[in-house]
């Protein structure tokens, strides 16, 4: 009675025990139970166990934001979390420390795997030593009219054929046939390949530079180092490998396609890459589709807007040029300021706020101290996209100091020590009409002039030379390597062809299954009729053709 | 098409019930007629889905995982499907019918609930890259769920055949539990039952049954509610080794899905991993399967432990979609409800 065990004997793969004295089997216990899978199952528990804390709890790198409330509404938690890197799980160090365990534990399977599978890969190649023979009496055997090297080469010519490793034929006319090794052979490489893995990445950590270039349309960024960058990071090894090239983007154009919703449908910047005047590459860069050169690549991340202003003070040009703004969120609007520490009198800042599809609604306060609550009839400004069908501008003059002496934002002026003098709405000269103009008046004879409407675009750009190759081909490993681990089963034929001279020769043989013994039963007959075939087809011998009786010693 | 397409699911959804109750009265009154039922009402609810995913796809221009409503159509579709042709079809499993079309069921009724109208996906989601990732978790998801839900039916089963001392020779029994209650009397008729362990019949289940009514007589064994349902379910085994294949043949997809999304992470965000909720739990979906397919190979873990860790598994798969889309905020959150 047989029934389907197809993995009964996948253990012995995975315990192959190397033969030690008997002296070094204390110091050898502890190691063995160090890399047998009962150990290697626990780990991998405890992996999956500590990963589920990393997605609980807010991570720094994905979610700051949520870490700065967490800390702000559980001080004492949020203080104890920080020290033990529950912030930071998955560069703790004992995340790490865990992950480098489970990669040690394989290591130390593997050796020994990967050794024992060596040595019988070569041991397939070479020629068999009679003494390491079963015997192969009381096995099945049939006996031919050829002679002993003539039957033994159609038997290997008919085993080639059916993709079976052969043996060399030793001296009394023996030899080895195997298939399916790539099953220890494919979950070896699996499993190394997390070496590989581990190495790109690594090697990515340190040796990466990543960094936002914010570049208005029609003008230039120059990759020359971290100052030129936003948010910029490398790793310790980063310029050793991934040096700056210094070369020039050049954003042409910028555009972008919104929905009938006001989303933005697709955003693409057009830049041409220069290096020493000479242009290297022009391409489109958008989401999903980066633009690669020479070890960098540059990514579309983002985008803003950024309105070409001249402002002049009594007649004489203080500021030209664009004005980046950021993303305010409120009602819509985007917020960038202009700051003239050099005007005569007070210093001064103007701050701008763009609503690019502005509409006027009735006001609602958000705040009930707000005075213009209890005004009968307050209107307020929206936006309703970020489509910029109506742009409008809110101009407002403030005048005191600017503080330009402590650290500052560029989206916004430092109010402490200001005061607002005039506010003031202008358009851009393509929608400007007689009740709205393109220029605005302030106190003080400053005028704002609108020039163009223009956009930022935030590229990231990001030098990884060697990392990404790395871990593409851990990868291609991984994978290609897990079906043979799986799918593939492993066996093993013994042949041997005495020669009884005039008579012709007799054919001996047994196989065995180490794997899926389920499918060798029919296999193994098959085989046997092939190779009655093969040699002359003569009468079976003695009957039993189990491969349960012979196991290899 | 929008409405021909809600209506169909709603066909769907209604028709998987029908089966659901249909295949659970196949296994209580052991009658052809009902298994036939059950299996129209699951093969027309299947091909309604169909027709919903169909016609989904036509109005939002997209393959259908754009959010929850859809990606849950599309794994209960696979789901179904497997079970239909490979379950059902080729291994004779129509006994756990009732099991996978009421999980079919529940998760589309949830699905509803979360129901979305169809619209256009935001620029970072278009990517070929990131349609090959989708469609490779959701089949791989659908699989691996499936293969959870027989090892948990195979830990009730195997619990069920130790207390009425029916172990195959195969169970796991290297771990050191002895048989709740084995009654002596019973032994010789042992091997007769387990003959009887053929794939597509009721046979075993038959014969299961009678061996615990003559028990009962004896008044030694429990209640006949829940065993008699469970008595019906197909071996322990068989259980067990159908969902060893399934889950050997959905891990492969899972690990190339996880690559084609680190393929797409790199290619949007400039970074192949990050270690966002999403990735962390597919990350953990994958490394418990991983534990899976080493315990299979493990004496003392080979099937109960196994099983848990296939059940474990399946869990967090729901969780990786309900409870990181809804309650955990990601670079994948995007993809909303």
């Amino acid at each position: 009675m047989k029934k389907p065990k197809p993995d009964a004997a996948q253990q012995a793969a995975f315990e192959v025990i190397p033969n030690e004295p008997p002296k070094a089997m204390e110091r050898l216990r502890g190691w063995r139970r160090l890399r047998s899978m009962r150990t290697a199952i626990q780990l991998l528990i405890v992996v999956a166990v500590v990963s589920i804390v990393g997605s609980i709890v807010p991570q720094r790198n994905s979610s700051p934001a949520k870490v700065d409330q967490f800390m702000s509404e559980h001080r004492f938690w949020g203080e104890v979390f920080d020290r033990v890197g529950l912030f930071n799980v998955f560069t703790a160090w004992w995340y790490l420390a865990l992950l480098g365990f489970l990669l040690f534990v394989t290591l130390a399977c593997l050796l020994p795997r990967t050794r024992a599978y060596l040595r019988q890969r070569s041991q397939l190649r070479a020629v068999p030593e009679e003494g390491e023979f079963p015997p192969l009496s009381g096995t099945e055997s049939l006996t031919t009219a050829l002679s002993a090297d003539e039957a033994s080469s159609a038997i290997r010519r008919l085993l080639k054929k059916r993709w079976w490793h052969l043996s060399r034929v030793n001296g009394v006319g023996q030899f080895l046939a195997e298939r399916g090794g790539m099953r220890e052979g494919g979950s070896l490489l699996f499993h190394w390949s997390f070496f590989l893995l581990a190495l790109a990445a690594a090697v990515t950590i340190t040796t990466k530079f990543e960094g936002n270039a914010v570049i208005v349309e029609g003008t230039t960024w120059v990759e020359g180092g971290r100052v030129n960058f936003d948010e910029y990071s490398e790793g310790r090894l980063a310029p050793y490998f991934n040096t700056h090239k210094g070369f020039t983007v050049a954003l042409d154009d910028f555009n972008v396609t919104y929905r009938d919703d006001g989303s933005p449908a697709d955003f693409v910047s057009r830049i041409r890459v220069l290096e020493g005047g000479r242009e290297l590459v022009t391409d489109d860069v958008r989401v999903n589709k980066p633009l690669s050169f020479g070890g960098v690549k540059i990514y579309q991340t983002g985008y803003g807007w950024a309105p070409v202003v001249r402002v002049s003070e009594a007649g004489r040009v203080v500021y030209s040029g664009p004005v980046v703004m950021a993303q305010s969120g409120e009602n819509g609007s985007a917020e960038g300021v202009v700051k003239l520490p050099s005007s005569s009198g007070e210093q001064a800042g103007l701050e701008l706020r763009l609503f690019p599809d502005f509409q006027l609604v009735p006001f609602r306060a958000t705040n009930p101290n707000d005075p213009r609550a209890r005004e009968p009839g307050a209107l307020d400004i929206i936006s309703r996209s970020d489509d910029p069908n109506r742009p409008l501008v809110v101009i407002t003059e403030y005048r005191g100091d600017l503080r330009l002496d402590r650290p500052q934002s560029v989206y916004s002026l430092d109010k402490t020590a200001l005061t607002e003098v005039g506010q003031k709405f202008a358009t851009f000269p393509s929608n400007a009409n007689e009740k709205l103009g393109s220029t605005a008046e302030l106190p003080g004879d400053i005028s704002v002039e609108l020039v163009d409407l223009r956009r930022f675009s935030v590229l990231t750009v990001k030098g990884d030379t060697y990392g990404i190759p790395l871990a593409a081909l851990a990868a291609t490993v991984a994978f290609v390597s897990l079906y043979p681990a799986l799918y593939a089963h492993r066996r093993r034929l013994w042949i041997e062809i005495a020669d009884e001279g005039d008579s012709g020769s007799v054919i001996r043989f047994g196989g065995v299954a180490y794997q899926r013994k389920d499918l060798f039963g029919p296999e193994f007959e098959n085989l046997r009729a092939l190779i009655a075939e093969a040699a002359g087809g003569t009468k079976p011998g003695t009957a039993s053709a189990s491969e349960d009786e012979l196991t290899p010693k | 098409m929008s409405r021909v397409s809600n209506a169909s699911f709603v066909a769907a959804l209604a028709l998987y019930f029908f089966a659901t109750a249909g295949y659970f009265g196949y296994v209580i009154w052991k009658s052809n007629r009902w298994k036939i039922f059950a299996t129209v009402a699951l093969g027309l609810g299947w091909i309604f889905e169909l027709v919903a995913l169909v016609g989904r796809v036509t109005v939002s221009g997209h393959a259908p995982w754009g959010n929850m409503y859809e990606f849950t159509m599309a794994v209960t579709f696979v789901m179904v499907g497997v079970f239909l042709f490979v379950g059902q079809a080729r291994f004779g499993l129509a006994q756990i019918g009732g099991y996978v079309a009421a999980t079919a069921a529940i998760l589309m009724s949830v699905g509803w609930v979360l129901y979305a109208e169809p619209g256009q996906l935001q620029p970072a989601l278009r990517s070929n890259w990131l349609t090959f990732h989708v469609m490779l978790v959701m089949v791989g998801a659908s699989l691996l769920l499936f293969g959870a839900i027989l090892e948990s039916l195979y830990l009730v089963k195997v619990r069920w055949e130790r207390v009425h001392g029916l172990e195959s020779e195969s169970a796991d029994s290297a771990d050191g539990l002895v048989p709740e209650y084995q009654p002596g009397d019973l032994a010789g008729d042992l091997p007769s039952d387990l003959a009887g362990d053929q794939p597509g019949d009721l046979a075993d289940a038959a014969n299961h049954e009678s061996g615990s009514t003559a028990r009962r007589g004896d008044g030694a064994v429990a209640a006949e509610g829940p065993s008699g349902l469970i008595a019906r379910l197909p071996s322990a085994e068989r259980l067990d080794s159908a969902a060893y294949r399934i889950i050997m043949f959905a891990f492969p997809i899972w690990t190339l899905g996880v690559i084609a999304g680190a393929i797409w992470g790199e290619q949007a965000w400039g970074r192949y991993w990050g270690w966002d909720p999403k990735e962390t739990w597919s990350f953990i979906v994958w490394v418990i399967f991983a534990a899976y397919l080493h315990a299979r190979a493990t004496r003392g873990w080979k099937g109960r432990g196994a099983a848990i860790l296939a059940v474990i598994g399946g869990t967090a798969i729901l969780i990786n979609f309900y409870a990181v889309n809804l309650w955990i905020a990601g670079l994948h959150s995007y993809a909303g409800i």
